[in-house]
């Protein structure tokens, strides 16, 4: 099954916090089969994974992670179709982002 | 059990200016713009070279745009691959229909249509001038 993952730079301009969205996708037979948009940030040179939304597994869910990448709170989201989780996750990091970073920076305790 | 998000905490340790938000905030609609054309038509991943930037560029933001394009050309002077997907701007659905559609029908009814507004205008005035009689009867 292909598989392909493509990085955004969410902030290319700025030299103090960076910040980037990671999006794989999986598809066969000319139709898409999973995908995964993961939410990381950067602090003092260390990527760390904040937040995944996972359409795979037959089941789509949202995934927080601790310092070290592993999953510390999972949320499932039964019977979505890819276009109600697309909206869902998008609007939900396009409001939250910020505060999926700072709730990831008070919990794991992150130096900035 | 699935953890709420705070609601109060403040962004500590913040180091984003109002443009950075928004400009951060538009990429993640960008790449979710990107996402659903892929699910539209996954064949777009075999037009991308493997191991691509993908630079976004939405018309309705030119200053997000530009600052992609700076980040596409410094990574592509740096020998790594760049593929531009263009967000065009969003465009409005409306309810109402066509304007050729409607021209078609108005001409057809026009003439009566302006017929029934002026005798309904007349109704109006003759009930008024009506009522206006009998209260001052």
């Amino acid at each position: 099954m292909p598989e392909n993952v493509f990085p955004f730079d969410l902030n290319p301009d700025s030299e103090t916090a960076t910040d980037q969205l990671h999006i794989r996708i999986a598809y066969e037979l000319g139709a898409l089969t999973d995908f995964s948009v993961q939410y990381e940030t950067i602090i003092g040179g260390t990527i760390f994974v904040v937040v995944r939304y996972d359409a795979s597994h037959a089941e789509a869910h949202r995934h927080l992670f601790d310092r070290h990448g592993a999953t510390c709170d999972r949320k499932p989201y039964p019977n979505s179709t890819f276009d109600q989780i697309l909206d869902h996750a998008m609007r939900d990091l396009k409001t939250n982002w910020r505060r999926y970073r700072t709730d990831f920076i008070w919990r794991e305790g992150v130096e900035l | 059990m699935s953890q709420p998000l705070t609601k109060n905490r403040a962004h500590s340790g913040d180091t984003y200016s109002p443009e950075s938000v928004a400009r951060i905030e538009r990429n993640i609609e960008g790449a979710f713009d990107f996402l659903r054309s892929v699910v539209a038509d996954p064949t777009i991943i075999d037009r991308i070279p493997p191991g691509a930037r993908i630079v976004l560029s939405p018309d309705d933001a030119p200053d997000v745009a530009a600052a992609n394009r700076r980040a596409g050309i410094a990574a592509q002077q740096a020998g790594q691959s760049v593929y531009v997907h263009r967000i065009r701007r969003a465009r409005v659905k409306s309810t109402e229909p066509a304007r050729g559609r409607q021209r078609i029908v108005s001409s057809h009814a026009e003439g009566r249509l302006a017929g029934l507004l002026r005798w309904g205008r007349h109704q109006a005035i003759t009930v008024g001038a009506g009522r206006r009689g009998r209260t001052q009867a």
